[in-house]
């Protein structure tokens, strides 16, 4: 029995390790998030609250690196996630503990090769003595930044963030209905982009070809055990 | 003993393979751009599951063993979640509880569904005529490939790592119920965990 349960768990193991999003996600039905909170809402969209902003004061190490921690903001589910991994910030000399703050705000120059879809969020790390820098190399050390879109169309958006007042994208990937993570090596402005040349292929209702093929193929597999049955009893 | 509604010679893997992906097929169809939140999707989904499971009749045991391994199991897989939540300073911050009902039974009737075709129907169609090992390397498998539609390829090692854990559950205890009841558990887990 203990062979089995042993490779169960060390498949697992090995699974966790490698899962490319911070924290593994396996499925259920999506819990209901609340709608989308805009900075400067589209027509049409629902009258909510403003977005909240994302904050943490993340504790140091004797050497200057930042303990773990998530920053969150307060919707539901949070349209903002910020996770500095164990070592992947450096504070000023002097410094007793960083800040880290993803704030919502409003579009500096809109990207010239798609859409913002939600806000963009400007992501600080600062101090009393300065900011501090990113030093953490490689996926695992650098924070990941993930963001929930307003809706779970596909294709989904990019991510995309400022250098030098030019937006560029980030690898992206989809971690739930609506959730995108990237690996955030740098502070500053960050946003979901929906691509000019990535047209949403669903309209975001039902794809009745794909109905009625799944149905279509329900019917057949019926008919033939229909048949089956028929000649099971006929044999006897 | 109660027989199969329909012989089990005729519901052969191949055909509830086929009825799985017409299964998913249907659930993409009908959620759009809601995805896996779609509960009427998934609702429909678990239906045509369940309908398999009652003509296949696996074997079901309800027991006070099956549950606690199935809670066990259950446990580790929420394990890494709750890692998260005690050691990165995340300062937990669970959903509200408003509207937790409704969408937990809705979570508990789909988790149940696909527990009771694949580690149930599936799971005992596969081991009769491969053994245990191949049934849950089947069923894994087709426990990633359900959720690839929705997520994308990347979440193919862990789903089928999962499903390897929960193939093993069924194993151990001997019926479907258990690892339903692990699914189940780290499903409402994840309401007040991620």
């Amino acid at each position: 029995m203990w062979r089995r349960v042993l490779a169960a768990v060390a498949a697992l193991t090995l699974a966790w390790l490698i899962a490319p999003a911070a924290v593994p996600i396996y499925d259920g039905v999506g819990n209901p998030d609340e709608p989308y909170r805009y900075v400067n809402p589209p027509a049409g969209a629902k009258k909510t609250p403003p977005p909240t902003v994302a904050k943490a004061t993340l504790s140091l190490t004797a050497a200057g690196l930042n303990n773990a921690a998530y920053a969150n903001s307060a919707e539901v589910g949070p349209q903002v996630v910020y996770y500095v991994p164990n070592g992947a910030l450096k504070a000023p000399g002097g410094a007793t503990g960083i800040t880290v703050t993803a704030t919502p705000t409003p579009p500096p120059s809109p990207p010239t090769d798609g859409t913002i879809v939600g806000n963009v969020y400007r992501i600080t790390a600062t101090t009393p003595n300065g900011d501090a820098t990113i030093v953490g190399h490689g996926v695992t050390q650098l924070p990941t930044l993930d963001m929930r879109a307003p809706s779970g169309k596909q294709p989904g958006p990019v991510f995309e963030h400022v250098v030098n007042g030019v937006w560029q994208h980030s690898s992206t990937l989809r971690i739930g209905v609506d959730i995108y993570q990237t690996s955030a090596a740098a502070l500053g402005d960050w946003a979901l982009v929906q691509l000019k040349d990535q047209p949403g292929k669903s309209s975001g209702g039902i794809n009745i070809g794909l109905l009625a093929a799944g149905i279509a193929v329900l019917v057949v597999v019926g008919l033939i055990v229909a048949i089956r049955l028929s000649r099971t009893r006929r044999a006897r | 003993m109660t027989q199969p509604v329909i012989r089990r010679s005729v519901l052969t893997p191949t055909t509830l393979a086929v009825v799985f992906a017409a299964a998913v097929t249907i659930r993409v169809a009908l959620s759009g751009a809601q995805g896996a939140a779609s509960r009427g999707a998934g609702l429909v989904f678990a239906l045509v599951l369940a309908v398999t499971v009652v003509a296949c009749h696996p074997s079901t045991r309800v027991s006070a063993r099956a549950i606690a391994i199935g809670l066990a199991a259950g446990a580790v897989l929420v394990l890494p979640a709750l890692l998260h939540v005690v050691t990165a300073n995340q300062g937990w911050r669970p959903t509200p509880a408003g509207g937790f009902a409704g969408w937990a039974v809705v979570t508990a009737v789909v988790a149940t569904a696909e527990e009771g075709f694949l580690r149930g129907a599936l799971y005992d169609a596969v081991a009769r005529r491969r053994g245990p090992d191949v049934a849950i390397a089947v069923t894994a498998l087709a426990f990633g490939l359900l959720h690839v539609p929705f997520y994308g390829w990347h979440v193919l090692p862990l789903d089928v790592a999962v499903g390897i854990c929960l193939g093993v559950t069924r194993w151990v205890a001997g019926t479907w119920t258990a690892p339903a009841v692990a699914h189940v558990a780290a499903d409402l887990a994840g309401w007040w965990l991620l």
